[in-house]
C-alpha cells in the first residue's frame, strides 16, 4: 500500500496543490493499493497512518516556497523537486502543524515503523485567500504530476 | 546604548509571529511584544458568499480548530434564520464541540507543553519536543497521541470526517445518532478517562519544580467567557460573563449579540492581531493594560461558578486551592485549566450520550433569511469565539466581523512575556532555556496566530539581536521547521 498524503488548504490559492494532486494521481489508477488522504496539514496522530503495517511507502505532496532549493535543484520557484524524507526528530519544530521529517520521527520512534517516504515539492506563488491556483503553479502541476507517477510505477 | 532582542518565529504555536525584547540603557529589559505578521484577510473572503455557505468556508480557517468555526458559524446561521434548533440537535452539536475541546487541548498539552513541563525548561533543545518526550516517557506519549485521535474520530463519527465537516448546518446537524456510533463514542471513553487522569497525576507532581515560573506568570486582570444562565461551566452556549481578578462578575451575563457594547478592538502598526480590551475599562492603554482581560481554559474556570461534573468539579476545587480559593491568577496554571476542560468535556460527552432522547432523528430546522444580522458565540478551546455577519434580503453576506480566542488573550500574552523577559534576561546575554521560558509563556495560551497556511521551510526559527541603531548585535539560529 502507498500512503499519498496531500496536504494544505484548498482556499488559500497555491496551499491546495498538494491536496489537489493528491486526488488526482489517485484518480489515474497508478497504482491498484493507494490510500488518499488530504489534510490541511500534517498533525500527530497521521504517524498512526505511517506505521500501519500495510503501508510500504510513503509520498507527501505540499506548495512549498522553498521545496525546490530544499531538495537541491536549481532555483527556487523553478519546478517541482522529489526528495527523501529522512526521519529527523533534531529538527522538530513542533507546531499545530508538523513536517514530513518529524512525522517520520513520530513513527518510527512511538511505533517503530519508518517507511521509506518521499516529499514532493510544487513551488506555490499565491497563498492569500482564495481557491484556484496561480498561472505559474498551475503550469508546474503536469511536472509534478509525472514525477509523481514515475515514483508509483517505480516502487515495488 | 538600547538594545532590542528579536526571536522570530515562536516555535509551537501557529502562524508567524516574532518577539521583540525591548532593553534600556542600563541593559535592562523595558517591554517585551509579541508580533503577529501575517495579514488576514478572511473577513473580506467572505463577502457576497450565502450565509449558509459560511460554516464550510469559515471551517477551513484553521487545521486545528474548524469545529469551533463551523459551530460559530452555524449558530450565526441560526440567528440570521431566527430558529431554535431541534433539541437533540443542540445536543449533538455539544458533543461535536466537546470532542473538539478533547483533541485540541490532548494536542496543546501533550504535544507543544509536555516536553516543557516534563522535560524541563532547560533541557537539550535538540530532544525537548515529542521525540524527547517518547524516549523518556513513552506511555504518555502514546496516550497523548491517542486521546487526541479520540476526540478526531468522535468528530469523524458524528460528522463522517474529523475536519472541514459538513455536517453542522445553520438550524442544526444534517444527519442523527444512531445507536451503534452512539456506542462506538462510549467505547472510547474509559481510555481517555484512564489518560487524563495520568496527565492531571503527571501535571500535579511537577508543580514543585514550577514555582518560580507560576510566579513570574501571575498578574491581576479580568477574565472572560461563556457560562450557562446558572454560572456553570459553558463550551457552546449561554451567556458571557466579565470577572474581576477575585471572580467577582462585572458583567454576570451578557446576550451574544451585545458584546460590542462591552468590547472594543484597538490596533497597533507592529501586529496585525487587534487588541480587544473591556470597553468602560478603557480608553485603550497598552502601557497599563487598560481593560485587560484573559480568555481559554484559565478564564472560563475563573468565570464559572462550578463546572457542572462530578470529576470536574472535584479538580476546579483543587484548582482554586492553588490561587486565592477562587480565582487562578497565573498563566502558568492554563495548562492544568486545560487538563480539566478536557475531563469535564469526557464526563459531558458521556452523560450527554446516556440521554433518552439522544437518538431523535428530528434534527435541523428549516427556515429562510428572517434577520438580516446574526452573532454567533461558542467557547473554542483557546477562548471566546465570536462570528457576526450582516446579509442582505438573500442571504448574501454584506459585512463579517470574526473575533477570534487569540485575540482576547493579546493583551495578556504581552503582559506574561514581558513579566518574563524582565525575570531572566540581564542585558542581551541570552541562553536558550530563557528564550523557551519566553516562547513558553505564549504557548501557554496555546494561541493560533493566523492558521491555515504552510509551506515547507517558510518557518525557520532565529533570534536576533538587534542595536538602537539597527545591527544585529547577535543571532541565533535554533533549526528549520
Amino acid at each position: 500500500m502507498i500512503l499519498l498524503i496531500g496536504f494544505g488548504n484548498p482556499f488559500r490559492r497555491d496551499d491546495g496543490a498538494g491536496p489537489a494532486l493528491a486526488l488526482k494521481i489517485a484518480s489515474m489508477g497508478v497504482r491498484s493499493e493507494v490510500r488518499v488522504l488530504t489534510p490541511q496539514q500534517l498533525t500527530p496522530e497521521l504517524a498512526e497512518e505511517l506505521a500501519a503495517p500495510d503501508v510500504s511507502a510513503v509520498l507527501f505532496i505540499d506548495a512549498s516556497v522553498a521545496g525546490a532549493a530544499a531538495a537541491g535543484a536549481p532555483a527556487p520557484d523553478s519546478c517541482p523537486a522529489l526528495s527523501v524524507v529522512e526521519s529527523n526528530p533534531g529538527n522538530s519544530c513542533l507546531g499545530h502543524h508538523f513536517s514530513p521529517s518529524t512525522l517520520l520521527a513520530y513513527s518510527r520512534s512511538l511505533y517503530g515503523a519508518s517507511p521509506p517516504a518521499w516529499l514532493l515539492s510544487v513551488p506555490g506563488h499565491d497563498f492569500g485567500y482564495g481557491e484556484g491556483f496561480s498561472d505559474e503553479t498551475d503550469r508546474l502541476l503536469p511536472a509534478a504530476l509525472g514525477k509523481a507517477v514515475e515514483l508509483l510505477r517505480l516502487l515495488p | 546604548m538600547a538594545k532590542t532582542l528579536r526571536i522570530e518565529p515562536i516555535t509551537r504555536i501557529e502562524g508567524h509571529a516574532k518577539v521583540t525584547i525591548f532593553l534600556d540603557e542600563s541593559g535592562q529589559v523595558s517591554e517585551a511584544r509579541l508580533h503577529v505578521v501575517e495579514f488576514r484577510a478572511f473577513e473580506k473572503f467572505c463577502i457576497g458568499r450565502p450565509f449558509y455557505e459560511m460554516p464550510g468556508i469559515t471551517n477551513r480557517i484553521c487545521g486545528i480548530c474548524p469545529t469551533s468555526h463551523a459551530l460559530a458559524s452555524v449558530k450565526a446561521g441560526d440567528a440570521i434564520m431566527g430558529v431554535a434548533i431541534p433539541p437533540v440537535a443542540a445536543k449533538l452539536r455539544r458533543i461535536f464541540n466537546w470532542a473538539q475541546y478533547v483533541q485540541s487541548h490532548a494536542l496543546s498539552f501533550f504535544h507543544l507543553s509536555a516536553p516543557d513541563l516534563l522535560l524541563g525548561f532547560d533541557h537539550d533543545p535538540a530532544t525537548r519536543n515529542v521525540i524527547g518526550l517518547v524516549e523518556k516517557y513513552p506511555e504518555v506519549a502514546r496516550r497523548g497521541i491517542r486521546l487526541r485521535g479520540i476526540g478526531q474520530e468522535i468528530i469523524r463519527i458524528l460528522a463522517d470526517r474529523s475536519i472541514h465537516q459538513a455536517w453542522a448546518v445553520p438550524g442544526g446537524v444534517r444527519q442523527p445518532l444512531t445507536a451503534e456510533k452512539r456506542d462506538a463514542i462510549a467505547a472510547m471513553l474509559p481510555e481517555a478517562f484512564e489518560t487524563i487522569g495520568l496527565a492531571l497525576d503527571l501535571l500535579k507532581n511537577s508543580f514543585s519544580r514550577f514555582t518560580d515560573e507560576a510566579a513570574v506568570y501571575d498578574f491581576p486582570s479580568m477574565f472572560a467567557g461563556l457560562v450557562t444562565p446558572e454560572g456553570g461551566l459553558e463550551h457552546y452556549d449561554g451567556l458571557l460573563r466579565f470577572s474581576a481578578c477575585d471572580g467577582t462578575p462585572i458583567e454576570a451575563g451578557i446576550a451574544n449579540d451585545r458584546y460590542r457594547d462591552y468590547i472594543e478592538e484597538a490596533s497597533e502598526d507592529w501586529s496585525y492581531l487587534k487588541f480587544p480590551f473591556f470597553r468602560s475599562h478603557g480608553p485603550y492603554n497598552r502601557a497599563e493594560y487598560a481593560g485587560m482581560y484573559r480568555v481559554g481554559p484559565l478564564g472560563r474556570l475563573n468565570v464559572c461558578d462550578f463546572a457542572g461534573t462530578p470529576r470536574a468539579d472535584e479538580e476546579l476545587s483543587a484548582f482554586r486551592g492553588i490561587g486565592n480559593g477562587r480565582t487562578v491568577t497565573s498563566s502558568f496554571h492554563y495548562h492544568y485549566a486545560r487538563l480539566i476542560e478536557i475531563l469535564f468535556a469526557l464526563e459531558k460527552i458521556e452523560q450527554t450520550l446516556n440521554e433518552k432522547d439522544i437518538l431523535d432523528d428530528w434534527v435541523r430546522a428549516e427556515a429562510g433569511v428572517n434577520r438580516l444580522h446574526g452573532v454567533g458565540m461558542v467557547e473554542a478551546p483557546r477562548g471566546t469565539l465570536i462570528h457576526d455577519y450582516t446579509v442582505d434580503r438573500n442571504g448574501l453576506i454584506t459585512d463579517v466581523n470574526l473575533i477570534v480566542s487569540t485575540g482576547h488573550n493579546n493583551l495578556a500574552m504581552n503582559r506574561t512575556i514581558t513579566n518574563i523577559a524582565k525575570h531572566y534576561i540581564k542585558g542581551d546575554s541570552v541562553s536558550e532555556g530563557i528564550l523557551n521560558r519566553v516562547e513558553h509563556g505564549i504557548r501557554a495560551y496555546d494561541p493560533c496566530l493566523s492558521c491555515s497556511t504552510h509551506a515547507v521551510g517558510a518557518m525557520p526559527l532565529s533570534i536576533r539581536i538587534i542595536g538602537a541603531d539597527g545591527s544585529t548585535v547577535r543571532e541565533m539560529v535554533r533549526g528549520q521547521n
